[in-house]
């Protein structure tokens, strides 16, 4: 009955977030735009290739949400990138404060503190693997090549953009997973050792055989 | 150093799922592989949720990994929740528990994910054949956390008792 409750007060709590910041798309879109704007390189890359990151695009009939990452060369626009930031960033954001409030026995004050910390680094990763597979593309394997990558460095990319983007469940295995890293384990680990299941001892399965 | 109970947990579980997740993510078309190693996975799971829809649409066929009929859909990688049975997976063999243990649970995990998932590819067929404005929020936003949530219950669900019915059977 507890993980029912639980389950139930995470759905609660997470479309109540989805319901109450649809509107935010051309905000967060901004926000993603420019705080990944802060690590591009200002002078052009090899070849006089540079890189914009703009919140929406003129050229697309798209959504409130999209990013779009320009690469130019002497002007002109190359290719235009399209970053879903509902999908890869934001929904995994609530997501994760939707499963921290949802957690019963924390304190709201300690609960506050895991949103306000948990979440600013959860963008961060986020970011940080959503930039994965457009570094492999400007690094080789796209059409246009911004700054060559060794093979080793294109496989780790493409490993981290295939396993943990591109799967639509990892937009909440993540933050499932950050939960689990940051609040569950004590909780869990009592829990867990109540029903019988010992995290390091292996003589609890076996009945002492 | 001794580690923590849980962090032992955790590493062993960053491994498994971690080495699984590679294998599955890896770029072999890097190294010179013209063709999808996993295709013929795919098809195979394209040809059981086909079969599944031909119970309620006779009009579903399958070729190769397209299911076609009135709404057609192509089972990419991805669709087959691989990396929902990997994490489910990972963390039951991640547990200090007997081998014949950890395989059962994940025997009935994963074809409880894979029941799930081919249910949700069936729904995702009428969806596209009724209402198919709801297919992306569902296909992209819904149906994923339903399944990453089925996971973690059937993690805790399965995991609860060390000597359950399930060894008594």
């Amino acid at each position: 009955m507890r993980s029912v409750d639980f389950v139930f007060a995470f759905i609660c709590v997470f479309s109540g977030l989805v319901l109450v910041s649809s509107r935010l798309g051309p905000s967060y879109a901004r926000l993603c735009a420019a705080s990944v704007s802060l690590f591009l390189p200002r002078a052009s890359l090899s070849g006089g290739v540079g890189l914009e990151l703009a919140a929406g695009s003129a050229d697309f009939v798209g959504s409130p949400w999209q990013v779009s990452l320009l690469v130019t060369r002497g002007g002109v626009l190359l290719e235009a990138i399209p970053i879903d930031a509902r999908s890869l960033c934001f929904l995994p954001l609530l997501a994760f404060t939707a499963l921290v409030v949802a957690t019963p026995q924390i304190r709201p004050r300690r609960k506050l503190g895991l949103v306000l910390l948990g979440v600013p680094l959860l963008q961060l990763v986020l970011l940080a693997l959503t930039a994965a597979p457009v570094l492999s593309f400007l690094g080789g394997t796209g059409p246009v090549t911004a700054r060559a990558l060794p093979l080793g460095v294109h496989v780790a990319l493409q490993v981290l953009y295939r396993g943990l983007v591109a799967p639509p469940g990892m937009a909440y295995a993540l933050p499932l997973l950050a939960w689990w890293g940051s609040c569950a384990p004590r909780r869990c680990l009592v829990g867990a050792e109540r029903n019988g299941l010992a995290l390091s001892d292996e003589s609890r399965y076996t009945g002492g055989r | 150093m001794r580690l923590a109970r849980g962090s032992r947990f955790a590493v062993r579980y960053a491994l498994i799922a971690g080495g699984l997740l590679s294998l599955y993510a890896f770029p072999f078309e890097l190294f010179g592989a013209t063709s999808d190693p996993l295709e013929g996975y795919l098809q195979a799971f394209a040809r059981i949720a086909g079969g599944a829809l031909r119970l309620f649409d006779a009009a579903v066929s399958v070729r190769g990994t397209l299911i076609d009929g009135r709404f057609p859909l192509q089972v990419a990688r991805n669709c087959d929740a691989a990396e929902v049975n990997i994490l489910f997976a990972g963390a039951v063999l991640a547990l200090p528990a007997p081998w014949r243990w950890k395989l059962l649970r994940v025997v009935i995990g994963l074809c409880l994910l894979v029941t799930a998932n081919v249910a949700r590819i069936c729904a995702l067929y009428f969806v596209g054949v009724y209402r198919a404005s709801w297919f992306r929020s569902l296909h992209e936003e819904v149906f994923p956390l339903a399944l990453v949530a089925l996971g973690a219950l059937s993690f805790v669900a399965l995991t609860r008792s060390p000597t359950s019915e399930l060894d008594a059977a």
